[in-house]
This record gives C-alpha cells, structure tokens and sequence, in this order.
C-alpha cells in the first residue's frame, strides 16, 4: 500500500501514548484521539483533536484530564461534542467549541436506574440544553476501575452511550440526564470494548476477557447470546457495515474471527498472521468484506474475509504498540466513489517489561493517516 | 500496578505448540469444580480373576460407601450420581440405581448411567462437573465400573444390512484387537517397541503397587471365589491382579501374535479385560471449603474428539493435547512430531501419543501428587464416536 499511491500523514506528540482515535462524522479532516501519560499505565490523559491539512496533521485543540484517557466516541447530536472514558472510571462530555473542559463528567448516582421501559428521543435543541444548564459535576461511572471503551449508539431515534470498563460491567447512559439508565452483568472479566450495532436499534456487543462476545439488547439486563469466540481474551469487536448479523472479534491468540449472529456455534471465518494480541479492530464503511486490525505486534493489517488470501496489506509505519484504528467514513468527493481508504493508526506502548522501562524515556505519540489514491481502484477488484 | 499486569498479560504472543488460557471458571476460584476424594476396587481379571462371580451393583457399592464413610458425609448433601458403564444392559442404569441403595443413599439423590465406551468413566466425572457448572447443584458422584467376567463384547445391537455400505459405519465392527494391529501398521509402533513399552509398564505397576502408592485408595472387596476345582470359599481381594513384576522382555518376546498371524498385539502388550469399580466426588470449590471437605484437584479442562473407527485406540492422542491445550499446560518430555508443512498447531501432537500419560497413572497417582503440590488435573475423555470398543484415557475407571 506504501508504494500504491497512498498519502500517509504523521504527526508526534511528546509525551502522550495514544490509545484511540476516531474519524469526526462530521468534518471530514477532522480526527479526535484519547492519549495518555506513560502509556496509560500512569498519569494524566489527554483529547487531541487534529485536522488534516496539505501541510499534514495540525493539532487544533486539546484538553487533559487527571487519568489516563482510553476511549474517544464523536456524538451524534453535535459536531462540536464528544465523549472520552476514563482510567478513574468517569466518562467526559467536551465541547470542542469551548476553551476550557469538561462540559461535563459522568459519574454513577449513589443509586443506579435500572428502568429502561422507555425509548428516549431528543432533538438536539434538547440536548444541548439540558447539558449546558446542568452545572452540578456528575460522574457517569460509580467505580475507580478502568472505563476502557465508550460509544455513541449511532441508529435513529436514541442517543445512547454505552460503555465498559474493568469492573466487569455495561453500562447505558443518557447523556442529557447524565447518568446511567442501565447496568448490563454478567461478564467474568474485564470488558475491553462496547460497541453499538448499526442497524439493529438499542443492541450493542461487547468484548471481554472472559474471552467471550456478547450481544445484549438494552431492554433488557442480561445478554441476549454469548458466544465462547476465542480461548484467550477478546480485546476488541466490530459490526460489519453491510450485514447486520456478522461481527468481528480480535484476541490475545493473535487472531482474528468473524461470527454470524444466526450461527455462532463456529466462525464464519479465521484470519490469523497477527504475531501480538490485536488491540483495535473495524469494519470498513465501504466494503462488506474489508476490514483493519492492529495489533502489539506494531502492525496495521488490512483483510478480506472474502479471499482466498485474506490478508491484503500489512502497514508497518508504527514502533510501538499500536492501539488505534478508524476508516473515515466521509471526505469530499472520494466516499461517493468508494475508492477511499483512511486509517488512523496512533501508536503506544512498547513490549516486554524491559523495553516497557527503556521506552518511558522518549514518550511520543505518532498519527498516522494514509490515503488511497482516488482514482485507483482499493486492492484491485474489491 | 493492576493496568501494567492487565497490558502484560495481552503480550503472551501467538500460540506456540499447546499454550492458552485455561477455560475453566475465569477469575473466581470459588466456581472452580474440585476433586475431594476417590475410591477404587482392586482390577482384576475377567473370567479368571478375584471378581468373575461378583456382580457389579456390589462393586460399585464398595466404592460408594468408602467414600461417604472415608469423608463422614451425610449422603443426602449429594446432588446427583453419574455411573459409567459399557455392558450393562443400558448403560447399568438398573445396577447402579441398586448399588446406590445398598451404599445406604435415599431415593431422593438422582442417579443416571452413560456410556462412552472406554471413556464412561471419565465421561461421568464430566457429566458431574457440567452439573456443578451449570449450577445444578454444588456436589456430585462420578462413578464407573464394569464386569467383563458377567458380560462380554460382542453383540453390537440391531444394525441393519446396508450399514455395510458406508465404509466407516462397517469399520465399527472391526473387532478391538485387529485395531491395535492397524494404528501398529499405520503409526510404524514395532513390536519390539510396543514390547519395551510394555516391560517399563508392568516394572512402574510392580514399583508403585510394592511401595504401597495404591494402598490408599483401594477399597478391600471381600466377595465370593469359585477356585478351579469347584470350591467355593469368601476370599477378600486387596490388590490389582494384572501386575507381574517378574516380566522380562525375553519372556514377551516369546509371545505369539494374539488376534493376527503376524501381527505385533500380544497378550504381554495389549490390555488385560477387568473387572472393577470406582468413584470420585466432585464439588464447587466454595461448597466444599463450607462442607470442611478437602481437596485433592481441580478440573481445569476437558476435551472429547473423535477418531476414525478402525484405528480408534490413538483417540487419547488427539483427546490429551486438546485438554492440555484448553487447560493453558504443556506436555512435558515426548511432545511429538513437529507439525508438518499447513498442518495446524493444534494437530502437532498427532502421534506422538504420550504413552506415559494414558498407561501408567490410575487417579490416585494424578490425586496424590494434587494432594501434596496443588498440582491441577486434566481430564481427557478419547471418544470413537463410532466403535464399540476401548480406549485407554487418564481416567480412574480404565480397565485395559
């Protein structure tokens, strides 16, 4: 892909370890990544918004927070606002229009609603509203362990975040209430990664360390399917754009597997040349069967389930863990054909402990953007 | 540092030969199943042995009843009875749900049968320990046993003729003995190996029965004896009767091929046909600490996988590494071939069957070792889904 006609972007930050990035829905150039201090193992976190640019990637905004960052989602009400999680187990609303944030911080009533009975529906006039008049500091999370990944349901009418963190549990939240409508149990381990499924309204899965994939409908507190996906941890999970039945998921055994909703008593494929547990991955907006990975191994992998070699390219622009990964899904004049391919990759952490040490030294943070030439087809026949 | 531990522990790599995580109970060691106690009866041979006149309800009855009495367990606590069997009529549903009575068990604790051929032993503990797991109940009896002087292999059931035309459905009925001669012939095992392998198993039978390792969990059964000149006397049999410490290799050397002209199965380096019972109890982790109960082991993982029917005695090397490998051990010493070009890793151990795994240790041996170092326990049940016939597998109830 490096010799394809690819654009690729960087840009290093002192100091920050990024752990996720994302594609703003709305300004096409425009990117959000969570970073941390001493690769999130310790210190504070900081929101990068970036903007890409002919001269390359711009930093055009950022904000800290006292612990380290692990999750950035772009609401769907503003293209202003977004949402991070937290290792001190709170979510943050921003607003990028603002100087100074958090909007404001979600953290758990003493006493938790369970009812979820009722459909929300907000205008965005609403939502705003009630967030800039709420003034009282509320945390949307009830614990200090680790909220590790946050979405912002993306189906009509709701707008839900759900996230998961380390103490086992999903958790929904209204965000124009700002506090948690639901608690979702029954995962034995960390849940690493929540995401909500684009075409069925109020369902989202989860990836956890139980080394399980669950699909949970929020009506309703336990897991509507669980599937055993791996025998090692699940670190993350995706929804593929075209097919409301198929997922993704990525472990620490270094492979990849898709699951078919109907049929989940095997995987509907196995992709496996990742040598690291693979941390991120996602389906492509514009390909049914295209989708990303990265991975420990310092790798971005790009596959087609569909092939019969599905590995299609393996990017290896990162030094450190790579933890971050998104397609953006608009930039003028190239969705329409579907020729264009981004991924922002941002790199982390370093391996074993030894190099853990060694690395603190020369804390960077590194973005990546490649493009597909617009006028060359994306692998091919694809 | 929880978040350093959490991201190290993403960073094991890609599987390398039989590594990944254990499956059982993730992070909460009060769900983990546990072995507490296990009883067996001396082997002995069919037809000529200790047992050829002893019913198996009785059998089964004296390891039933020694381990309640051993443990001081009221028997109600109980939440099930899983007895395997193979020739019994049903599994030995009927014997069993008898032998539970005499072992002074009330009605009100279930008793079933199953039957995976040589594995139903195994299987039972299994079946006991997808009980517990599923939350059932919290406590359980895994059982086998068989009398092979009472019945014998042979009849395969009602089959019908066009049975004949499917190739594996007729290698079913290949009789035990010409199997061993095919995996002999497919694998290469000589019949100079097959006979050293037998020599070091009877010298490690005769060591281990002479330093009185299997003292502790044989339950003395006194029964009734018919001796070759008609008389009938009560005799008490207190040790396995198919260890012969003064076995020599020149001595099974001389042997003549047992099933095939010139094959290599002999009656020195095939298994003997038994009799016996045993039983284990089972308990959650968390059950047994309230109940005061030891323990002995734990049920990490088990595998089942199917073999093809007319080589069907290698089931245990396909069945040891898949629970090994479930259960995130090694296999320590022989490990195999390497795998070959495309074939998977987890296939690797394909022939290189871990002899010393499958022949030497009944449970006690595994439980011993549990009892002093904490040592965990893997289980792995080698099913032919298809012949009526054995396998030899870790288990307690193994009657070669």
């Amino acid at each position: 892909m490096a010799e394809g006609g690819g654009i690729t972007r960087a840009i290093r930050i002192p100091g920050r370890h990024g752990y996720a990035v994302e594609f703003s829905p709305y300004v096409p150039t425009r990117l959000a990544c969570a970073a941390s201090q001493n690769y999130g193992i310790s210190g504070s976190g900081t929101l990068i918004i970036l903007e890409q640019n002919d001269a390359g990637l711009v930093i055009i905004k950022s904000f800290e927070w006292g612990d380290a960052l692990f999750d950035v989602t772009w609401s769907e009400v503003s293209e202003n606002f977004l949402v991070t999680s937290s290792g001190d187990g709170t979510l943050q609303l921003w607003d990028t229009s603002k100087p100074q944030g958090p909007l404001q911080i979600f953290k758990e009533h003493t006493q938790e609603v369970y009812n979820i009975e009722i459909q929300f529906t907000f205008s965005l006039h609403c939502l705003v509203s009630c967030l800039l008049f709420k003034k009282s500091s509320r945390r949307l999370h009830p614990r200090k362990e680790e909220v590790y990944t946050v979405d912002w349901s993306q189906t009509r009418g709701e707008q839900f975040l759900v996230s998961g963190s380390w103490d086992h549990t999903a958790k929904l939240w209204d965000p124009s209430v700002g506090k948690a409508v639901s608690t979702f149990t029954g995962h034995e381990n960390i849940i690493y990664s929540t995401i909500w499924s684009p075409h069925i309204p109020g369902c989202f899965a989860s990836a956890s360390g139980d080394q399980t994939l669950r699909i949970w409908d929020v009506k309703s507190p336990v897991s509507k399917i669980v599937i055993p996906a791996h025998q090692a941890e699940v670190l993350t999970c995706d929804w593929c754009k075209y097919d409301q039945n198929l997922l993704v998921t990525g472990a620490v055994d270094c492979s990849l597997r898709g699951w078919d909703l109907r049929a989940i008593r095997q995987p509907v494929f196995d992709l496996h040349d990742h040598t690291y547990a693979i941390r991120r991955v996602k389906f492509s907006p514009f390909h049914a069967s295209v989708l990303a990975s990265c991975s420990y191994d310092f790798t971005v992998r790009l596959w087609d389930f569909s092939k019969p070699s599905p590995l299609l390219d393996t990017v290896e622009h990162h030094t450190e863990f790579t933890c971050g990964l998104d397609f953006s899904i608009l930039l003028p004049g190239q969705v329409s054909d579907k020729k264009c391919f981004h991924c922002g990759p941002i790199r982390i952490l370093k391996g074993s402990q030894w190099r853990l040490r060694c690395s603190l030294k020369k804390q960077t943070i590194s973005f990546i953007i490649r493009e597909k030439n617009a006028t060359e087809p994306l692998y091919g026949n694809v | 540092m929880h978040r350093a531990r959490v991201v190290l522990s993403h960073l094991q790599g890609a599987p390398r030969g039989l590594r990944a995580q254990n499956t059982a109970a993730p992070g909460d060691p009060d769900q983990d199943i546990v072995v507490v106690h296990g009883r067996r009866t001396p082997i002995c041979k069919a037809k000529r042995g200790g047992f050829k006149e002893t019913a198996p309800d009785e059998l089964l009855s004296a390891v039933m009843s020694a381990v309640l009495k051993d443990l001081n367990l009221s028997p109600d606590k109980i939440g099930d009875i899983c007895v395997g069997n193979v020739l019994q009529p049903g599994a030995g549903a009927l014997v069993a749900r008898i032998a539970q009575f005499m072992s002074g068990i009330p009605e009100t604790v279930p008793n079933h049968t199953i039957n995976r051929q040589c594995s139903s032993g195994l299987q039972a503990i299994i079946d006991i320990a997808g009980g517990i797991r599923n939350g059932s109940y919290d406590l359980g009896l895994a059982c086998g046993v068989e009398s092979m002087s009472l019945r014998s292999v042979g009849q395969p059931g009602d089959i019908s003729a066009r049975s004949m035309d499917f190739q594996k459905a007729r290698d079913c009925t290949i009789p035990m003995g010409i199997t061993s001669e095919n995996v002999a012939e497919r694998f290469g095992v000589t019949r100079q190996k097959q006979d050293m392998f037998a020599l070091s198993s009877q010298q490690k039978a005769a060591a281990a029965q002479q330093a009185g390792r299997f003292r502790n969990e044989i339950v003395p059964v006194t029964t009734t004896f018919t001796d070759d000149q008609g008389n009938s006397k009560t005799i008490t049999v207190t040790s396995d009767e198919g260890v012969r410490a003064s076995t020599t290799l020149e001595g099974l050397n001389k042997l003549r091929p047992a099933f095939k002209e010139d094959g290599s199965t002999t009656a020195g380096n095939s298994s003997q046909v038994s009799d016996g019972a045993a039983a284990v109890l089972l308990a959650k982790r968390s059950t047994a600490a309230q109940l005061g109960l030891p323990v002995i082991g734990v049920l990490r993982s088990y595998a089942i996988v199917g073999v093809p029917p007319d080589v069907m005695g290698i089931g245990p090397a396909f069945a040891i590494p898949a629970a090994l490998e479930k259960a995130g051990g090694v296999l320590r010493g022989e490990a195999g071939d390497p795998p070959g070009e495309g074939q998977s890793q987890r296939r690797s151990h394909r022939t290189g069957a871990s002899p010393g795994l499958h022949r030497s240790a009944p449970d006690g041996h595994l439980a011993e070792r549990a009892e002093t170092q904490g040592e965990e326990v893997s289980a792995a049940p080698a099913s032919s889904k298809y012949k009526p016939s054995g396998q030899r597998t870790v288990t307690p109830h193994n009657f070669y």
